[in-house]
């Protein structure tokens, strides 16, 4: 991986005790975020992937907690941080939107002061000069009319401006990461395109990375740089945006894949996925998605998968390139740089060849 | 009057028979109106003063057919009253004004001693798994509840009945006596669907029903409800914002706007070429699963949705419609009929 | 051992295995032994609160067998006695046994604990029910009434009744019954105004269910929890207001062995024998504490709307 690395999460345990047991809701996660890039994390509910972003955040509660792995922001380990220092780096190195923005902000206040609480608790700074950098905020997330939004209480506000004002105030220390736990599920399909846009041109603008973390496969697609594709609380695949939906290589990204109906044919039946999801508390012996696999073997009932490199998986994102290059040269160039950090990488047996890319 | 009598549907209460074999319906051909709504309107009181109380427009001046055996998608952006008009349809809600007619017969304002033999013909599935269940009763009892209000008193006939149905669904029987949180979202979702096919109705409102699922389970429930569908001769009224779910259940889509429709047709004629800007804009925002078609500048609707209290004169459309006219701000849109579709605008894409 | 063996067979008949949408993870049960572990394990005060309540009942039902004395005989050579091996507790002016009239005294306080609350969270909750489910008029007198009888002091109101309908332990059910229902309403009432509108409710309007039956079958159910929590919390507050009543003379009448009585018999000796009022003051404070720990414990797990997911 290239040494320009601005989060670096290592083999990250996140388990919940609880009454019935120890729940591993994320079990040995890595993920790596390249400056200025959209990084996706992309799963089913209960798959973990919330629970990475609060990890990485300190934001996990009782019963909750991280027993394992380290992430370091810019080479500092921010996970054993004492509450003060947390308290330094989040919202100020790195900030989180969420689902739903009503919920995370006080109906009490204003949401122009509450933006600006935000700047004031992390930097030195007038009142004044505070209230003009929200303004400015304001403007760039694309807030219509800010002076008086400025003044505006949440609930006078629409759900696609309460997530801009959560944007804003997550955008507002120029924060190195931002997480974004599904940001657009809870807005319409117009707005969300609107949002998804904003967060792009905020990345490329401000150079912020962004992990992204939703269940639609589109958004996905639509903006991310790099995937990871998250089951029971392990990475299963990560690729390339890319390369991933080029070729899907995991049984399960090949299956979610197929399994969303798509625009452009007219299908009779979907592809499923049979079953559930299994309980984190008896997961399967072997690799977690053995039991609604189509392509399960006789070992992966009893084994564990790594994670493996596909193999070529250089010369494919090669090739990826160059068949981006057809679709819009410009998006190909700025992919590139991503690529020569990218592994393809799957939790399954069949890709046994490649190398180990973790354990 | 259209495909039966009323004599019919009488005799098919009074046999209560809905439950044996012969409550199974013929396969409709598609051409009859099962249900047609005409020009419905629905208002909710908002509060403001006793002088100028203030009303949502949930649902204005809406008319449209729903035919025997088709699946018809209300598709929109939330607050566009798509679902309000599907509770109005089977009178969970009662219209502010206008018509429903169900087989020819109006239904609004029917007295519900005499609408209740009809009721039993319209279920509904719910949005979310989570709250259409109640956490206090068995899968047995939810499931059975319909079958026990139609007169089934005998338990064993209806335990009977009621295992059917969850082999039907894809529920296991030995789940009988177990309580709905200990299911997950999808297999609720059938349990759900189990209760509405319980008396053998002729039309389901889905209102969002796989909205709250994981995608992989959103596909096992879609082709269920297509199985279903196939089998006992249903027709849906599927409510939807997920434009691709709905590209692949409906037959027909009729798009809303604010409580208004904009545009109705067929579903691949419709996707293929939308005649109404805001069909064009809907169809675009859909985040694509295939990176390929990300481009760099978005056609995107610009603004938000205006509040439904004080829905914009004339067009409902107009505040967000790049192609606004005069006419467009003045003047509420009449419908222009192009080969088999409707579209409400005055300047169709063409 | 048979799912691997299975697993094993099908992998070996070269299919994967497809898990019947039946065979996969359930949740588990939160069952009634489940919630009791948790309310033992979270809650060691509501834990011990229980055994109290249990015991305590368990001493009233059987107050004849464990009292060492006839709770009424009286005994003029024994009057007035400091507590020794033969009456633990001393003996009250009359010379009865104080031991044995707190015992029996539990009976009579457990009574007043739970007959009257029990019917007035009946009233309460059939009228909440009402009030919240049908709205408009019927919601508005109901409520009104409730605020009434919420805006007098309740044992203000309970004296008044008494006053008009003379005392005695009757009296004092059909006094507490009246007045302690409107609380019970309220909470109802909110319940039922959330729970009408929750879908599955909406199904049952949908396939036709009687209101009546939604009332009963769907929206009573979902209170239970909050009723339960309630009623626990509401048998202590009736047990001192017949504690209350009976000290100002109103509620039960001698010979009876109303702790409230024995309180304010006793007071007239605080100075020379102290036990006399302290002890069934004491019997007071634990079965109301015990009610009370009980209540926030069961609150803390049964209560759906404080922890909602």
């Amino acid at each position: 991986m290239s040494e320009a690395i601005v989060l670096d999460i290592r083999n990250l345990r996140s388990h919940f005790f609880t009454a019935k047991g120890e729940v591993p809701a994320v079990d040995g996660v890595s993920i790596q975020v390249p400056p200025g890039k959209i990084i996706g994390i992309v799963g089913e509910s209960g798959c973990g992937k919330s629970m990475t972003a609060m990890s990485v955040m300190g934001l996990l509660r009782y019963p909750g907690r991280v027993v394992g792995g380290s992430i370091l922001l810019d080479g500092r380990d921010i996970t054993h941080l004492t509450k003060k220092e947390l308290s330094q780096v989040r919202g100020n190195e790195v900030s989180m939107i969420f689902q739903e923005p009503m919920t995370s902000l006080n109906p009490v206040y204003p949401v122009g002061k509450q933006v600006r609480e935000a700047i004031l608790l992390h930097q030195k700074m007038g009142k004044d000069e505070a209230k003009a950098r929200v303004l400015d905020i304001f403007c760039a997330v694309g807030i219509p009319e800010p002076e008086k939004r400025y003044y505006s209480y949440p609930h006078q506000l629409s759900g696609g401006l309460r997530q801009r004002v959560m944007i804003g105030m997550a955008m507002v220390c120029r924060p190195k990461v931002m997480i974004a736990d599904e940001p657009t599920t809870a807005l319409d399909v117009t707005i969300e395109a609107q949002i998804l846009q904003l967060m792009k041109k905020l990345c490329e603008e401000q150079g912020t990375s962004i992990i992204l973390i939703t269940h639609n496969m589109g958004v996905v697609a639509e903006v991310c740089d790099y995937v990871y594709v998250m089951y029971a609380g392990k990475v299963m695949e990560q690729a390339e945006t890319f390369a991933l939906f080029e070729k899907p290589s995991h049984p399960y990204t090949q299956g979610l894949l197929k399994s969303i109906p798509k625009l452009d044919e007219k299908a009779e039946r979907l592809y499923t996925i049979d079953g559930v999801v299994p309980n984190l508390l008896h997961l399967p012996k072997g690799c977690s998605f053995c039991t609604r696999c189509d392509q399960a073997q006789k070992r992966c009932f009893v084994e564990r998968p790594c994670l493996y490199e596909t193999a070529g998986s250089r010369e494919a994102a090669g090739q990826g390139a160059g068949c981006q290059g057809q679709a819009s040269q410009e998006v190909g160039s700025r992919e590139a740089g991503c690529l020569e950090a990218a592994s393809h990488g799957v939790r399954c047996f069949q890709y046994e060849g490649g190398g180990k890319l973790d354990e | 009057m259209s495909s039966r009598s009323r004599e019919e549907d009488m005799e098919r209460q009074r046999e209560g028979g809905a439950f044996s074999e012969n409550g199974i319906l013929p396969k409709p051909d598609g051409k009859k109106v099962l249900l047609e709504a005409r020009q419905l309107v629905k208002e909710f009181p908002a509060g403001g003063t006793r002088k100028k109380p203030q009303v949502v427009h949930a649902v204005t001046d809406v008319s449209l057919k729903i035919y025997e055996g088709e699946t018809l998608a209300l598709v929109g952006e939330s607050g566009c009253g798509k679902s309000t008009l599907g509770r109005v349809l089977i009178r969970l809600l009662e219209p502010t004004s206008g018509g429903i007619l169900y087989q020819g017969q109006e239904i609004v304002g029917m007295k519900e001693a005499e609408f209740a033999g009809l009721r039993r013909e319209m279920q509904i599935i719910f949005q979310d798994p989570y709250a259409s269940l109640n956490p206090r009763m068995s899968v047995g009892e939810i499931i059975g509840e319909p079958l026990l209000t139609y007169g089934m008193k005998d338990r064993k006939e209806r335990e009977a009945r009621v295992r059917e149905l969850m082999q039907e669904v894809g529920i296991a029987q030995e789940f009988y006596n177990r309580y709905p949180h200990q299911f997950s979202g999808g297999q609720r979702q059938r349990i759900g669907i189990a209760r509405a096919i319980a008396l053998n109705p002729r039309l389901i409102i889905c209102d969002e029903p796989v909205s709250a699922l994981d995608v992989s389970i959103q596909s096992q429930v879609l082709n269920l409800l297509k199985d279903l569908q196939e089998r006992y001769g249903l027709t849906y009224l599927f409510i939807s914002h997920d434009l691709s779910v709905v590209k692949f259940i409906a037959d027909r889509v009729c798009v809303m706007f604010l409580g208004s429709v904009c545009e109705i047709g067929d579903t691949d004629e419709l996707y293929g070429k939308p005649l109404h800007p805001y069909t064009r804009f809907l169809l675009n925002a859909i985040p694509k699963a295939d990176p390929r078609l990300r481009s760099k500048e978005k056609e995107l609707l610009s603004g938000e949705i205006p509040s439904p209290v004080n829905p914009p004169p004339g067009c409902r459309f107009h505040t967000r419609c790049p192609y606004v006219k005069d006419i467009c701000r003045k003047e509420v849109p009449e419908c222009h009929k192009v080969g088999k579709r409707r579209v409400f605008c005055h300047f169709p894409l063409g | 051992m048979k799912d691997e063996r299975q697993e094993e067979m099908m992998a070996a008949a070269g299919t994967a295995p497809k898990p019947d949408i039946a065979e996969a993870q359930l949740g588990e049960a939160d069952t009634w032994m489940d919630k009791l572990r948790t309310l033992v394990r979270q809650n060691k005060m509501a834990a011990a609160s229980a055994v109290v309540i249990v015991l305590m009942i368990l001493v009233a039902v059987f107050a004849p067998w464990v009292a060492p004395y006839d709770h009424l005989a009286q005994s003029l050579t024994d009057r007035l006695q400091d507590p020794s091996a033969a009456h633990w507790l001393g003996t009250d002016e009359l010379g009865r046994d104080v031991y044995s009239r707190i015992i029996f005294g539990a009976r009579i306080s457990l009574t007043i604990g739970l007959v009257p609350t029990l019917i007035s969270m009946a009233i309460g909750t059939v009228l909440g029910l009402c009030a919240g489910f049908y709205g408009g008029k019927t919601d508005f007198i109901i409520m009104r009434l409730a605020d009434v009888m919420l805006a007098f002091p309740s044992l203000l109101l309970a004296m008044v009744v008494m006053y008009t309908m003379g005392g005695g332990l009757i009296n004092i059910f059909i006094a507490l019954s009246l007045v302690n229902w409107a609380g019970t309403a309220r909470i109802v009432r909110s319940h039922t105004l959330s729970l009408k509108e929750k879908e599955f409710v909406e199904a049952a309007r949908s396939i036709g269910v009687k209101k009546w039956t939604i009332m009963f079958r769907h929206i009573l159910p979902n209170c239970l929890p909050s009723l339960i929590v309630l009623f626990t919390l509401n048998i202590p507050s009736a047990i001192l207001s017949e504690a209350s009543l009976s000290f100002l003379g109103i509620g039960a009448q001698p010979p009876s062995a109303s702790w409230g009585l024995m309180v304010v018999r006793g007071k007239k000796y605080l100075f020379s024998e102290p036990w006399l009022s302290i002890a069934p003051s004491v019997a007071i404070m634990i079965v109301v504490l015990a009610f009370n720990f009980l209540g926030d414990g069961l609150r803390d797990v049964l209560d759906p709307y404080l922890k909602e997911q």
